[in-house]
């Protein structure tokens, strides 16, 4: 087991408003982890930082010993809750795009799911559905062999049916040796799959365990839980 | 990287401008076949003839224009919006997306200037453009007999002369809009802040020299009386330290404005 | 979309082809009203396929009909810039192959360089014997008038009148009546034909043929 994912004393300001409060924690590999908390808590404050798109007030980030550069983002795959694809790009225009610029990047994967799904390979993305949207961002990030993969909110806003297909495509692609982050407040879909869980409230780690002990614990499912620490 | 950072940004460009240019182009035939119904003397004609002139020069400034604005926005759009969260996540240095941007978009400068080119030349086409180019070699000639070589150095100092300009009025914004992204909202307010602050800082300067001059006139007179007798010793040096001078500082300046940028993207990414 | 580029590419050539054969009306008056020097020492002209040579006066030369359209230029200068590298010389407008052109201004390297050298004048080759030999003859008896006609139409207005210079030759028995009113100075108005107003500009003696003003020599 080695540690994929350091943080140390993060913090984040936006004026008076303190969006991360000193936050530390450790991720290993080969770990699905579910960062989980309610809307405004800080999760994508966080995975920004983690992946270098925000500078924290204070602390640091280190992934696999390194803070977070170039080097990094070979490592990292990352989904976030934006729509954030070229949309004047065709499908295959972005698929050659990932693929040449992350080595680590399994076209044929890529090319096997979308088949799956009916995409169009000359399809414009702009004239995806949004669910199709979603899921063509997801296959993207999943056909990288990385070490670290982010993703922000990969469940939110689409239908059921899509979220199982999500699910069971994180699973299914992922390097085993990698870990997974996923951001979410739908807990109930996703805890199933997950090892460990971090709670995060008003910018602060409240409770990171695995899903087991947890439920041992508590004896209460992670959802369960969730909705006990989050009540208002 | 750069290479690859290019390709792409000259696509997101090349669907957006190319269709411009393409309607100068476009607009330039329309004027040819226009001139096929010569009539001497007739208002008429005239008047459809002008009218189609100035067509074809308010879209040759429209494409001018838009060029510079596009370089802007795709920088803001591909670096700072949602764009901003697939490019940052690139295995990319901030100077290399700086410097593909800014090659991109001299790139589709020179691009329209081409096309401008053309466009002239399909309007004139026939003997009208024989008898210009024939002009215009005319001259060149002329100018090469009278003073030889220093001809082309003047030319290619001209050119990069004027690629450094653009490079660093696009600098510039590039520099607003990286200062601008800092703010929690209202970014683009805050770039134009800055642009305006810029100009009014250089403003002040400029006044406080002309103060100065006012004020100790002599001074500037020696100065005056000392370039001037350089100039009338070595004409060609001159004009040729005035250029590559001028040249040099452009080249500072935009390096100045690409440091600051870079630093602002590399340590206070503000993509929210 | 192959086959919309082909139908674009062919319109494209189409119209090419039809401009190559047009031409502009501007350039051919252009080369219509250039002449080039044909030697170093500028003697000889070449003006509409036709030759002149430089002809020495004795009076000044009087070209009926003057247009100051034409440019005259060393035979390199493109048609374009005869304007700016070209010295700026008149013509009988009204003559396909006029006998004499006079040139006015040297330029040397633009318009705003001009300067007036003096008055040059150049003979058609074929008219040279016939001009030289009024010219060297001592025969100003006759006596011309130049004045202005107004050829406008009724409802044109202002500077957009069409004034032109009329040459005419006055006939012999008024000729000791203006030699005394050209000694007292006196303007005078002159009624034409038609009743059109006209405005005497000058009186003075000449050839019989009109075609040198006795006194000032070049």
């Amino acid at each position: 087991m080695s540690e994929l994912l350091r943080c140390d004393g993060l913090c984040k300001n936006y004026g008076k408003k303190v969006a991360l409060d000193h936050i530390s924690l450790s991720v290993e590999n080969g770990k699905i982890i579910g960062l989980l908390g309610p809307n405004g808590a800080g999760k994508t404050t966080l995975i920004k930082i983690i992946n270098g798109l925000l500078t924290p007030t204070s602390g640091g980030v280190m992934i696999n010993g390194m803070t977070p550069s170039v080097e990094t983002k070979k490592l990292v795959s990352y989904l976030p809750d934006v729509n954030y694809l070229y949309h004047w790009m065709t499908v295959e225009q972005i698929v050659s795009m990932f693929s040449e610029f992350y080595e680590d990047f399994r076209t044929e994967l890529a090319y096997e799911m979308l088949g799956r799904l009916g995409i169009d390979k000359k399809a414009k993305l702009k004239t995806l559905s949004k669910g199709n949207k979603e899921k063509m961002s997801l296959i993207l990030v999943m056909s990288r062999n990385a070490l670290l993969y982010v993703l922000d909110e990969p469940i939110a806003g689409v239908d059921p049916a899509t979220r199982d297909y999500i699910i069971t495509t994180i699973i299914n692609n992922y390097n085993p040796q990698a870990s997974v982050l996923i951001s979410t407040h739908l807990i109930s879909d996703i805890e199933d799959v997950l090892d460990d869980v971090i709670f995060i409230k008003d910018g602060r780690i409240v409770l990171h365990n695995t899903v087991d002990e947890i439920r041992e614990e508590h004896h209460m499912s992670v959802d369960e839980l969730f909705r006990e620490v989050f009540k208002w | 990287m750069v290479k690859k950072l290019v390709k792409y940004d000259f696509k997101s460009f090349f669907r957006l401008l190319f269709p411009v240019q393409m309607i100068i182009l476009g607009i330039a035939l329309i004027n040819r076949l226009i001139q096929l119904f010569e009539v001497r003397d007739s208002s008429a004609y005239s008047w459809i003839f002008t009218s189609s002139i100035v067509l074809l020069v308010i879209a040759c400034i429209v494409c001018m224009v838009m060029t510079v604005i596009l370089s802007v926005v795709r920088f803001y759009q591909g670096l700072y919006s949602s764009e901003g969260y697939l490019s940052h996540t690139l295995p990319v240095t901030p100077s290399q997306h700086i410097f593909a941007k800014l090659s991109v978009s001299l790139i589709f400068a020179a691009g329209t200037v081409l096309t401008i080119f053309v466009a002239i030349c399909i309007a004139t086409f026939g003997e009208v453009n024989i008898e210009l180019f024939k002009a215009a070699g005319y001259l060149l000639g002329k100018g090469f007999d009278k003073i030889g070589f220093q001809m082309i150095l003047y030319m290619l100092e001209i050119l990069v002369y004027a690629v450094l300009w653009i490079s660093n009025v696009l600098m510039i914004f590039y520099f607003c809009l990286s200062v601008g992204q800092l703010a929690p909202r209202k970014k683009i307010l805050l770039a134009f802040g800055v642009l305006f602050g810029l100009y009014t800082i250089t403003q002040i300067i400029g006044t406080a020299g002309i103060i100065i001059a006012v004020i100790a006139p002599e001074w500037f007179q020696n100065l005056y009386d000392v370039i001037a007798e350089f100039a009338e010793a070595h004409r060609y040096l001159f004009s040729h330290l005035i250029l590559s001078g001028g040249a040099l500082l452009q080249l500072l300046e935009a390096a100045v404005f690409f440091l600051i940028s870079k630093t602002i993207m590399k340590k206070k990414l503000n993509l929210t | 979309m192959k086959k919309v580029i082909q139908i674009i590419s062919v319109f494209v050539l189409a119209v090419m082809v039809s401009t190559i054969l047009c031409s502009c009306i501007q350039l051919d008056d252009l080369k219509n009203n250039r002449a080039v020097f044909l030697n170093d020492d500028k003697t000889e002209v070449l003006f509409r396929d036709n030759l002149y040579k430089r002809i020495q006066l004795k009076g000044e030369a009087i070209i009926q009909n003057e247009t100051y359209d034409g440019r005259l230029t060393a035979a390199d200068v493109p048609i374009l810039l005869a304007e700016s590298e070209g010295s700026a010389f008149s013509y009988d407008k009204t003559a396909d192959v006029p006998t004499l052109l006079k040139q006015y201004y040297e330029n040397y390297s633009s318009a705003y360089d001009s300067y007036y050298t003096g008055t040059k004048v150049y003979c058609l080759e074929s008219e040279y014997d016939r001009i030289s030999e009024i010219n060297s003859s001592d025969k100003f008896d006759s006596m011309y008038i130049i004045y202005s006609k107004d050829y406008s139409d009724e409802d044109m207005v202002g500077y957009n009148h069409d004034y032109q210079l009329v040459y005419e030759i006055v006939s012999e028995e008024y000729h000791d009546a203006i030699d005394r009113a050209l000694e007292s100075d006196t303007e005078t108005l002159i009624d034409s034909e038609e009743g059109a107003k006209s405005e005497y500009l000058d009186l003075t003696r000449c050839d019989s043929e009109t075609s040198f003003v006795k006194g000032i020599f070049c």
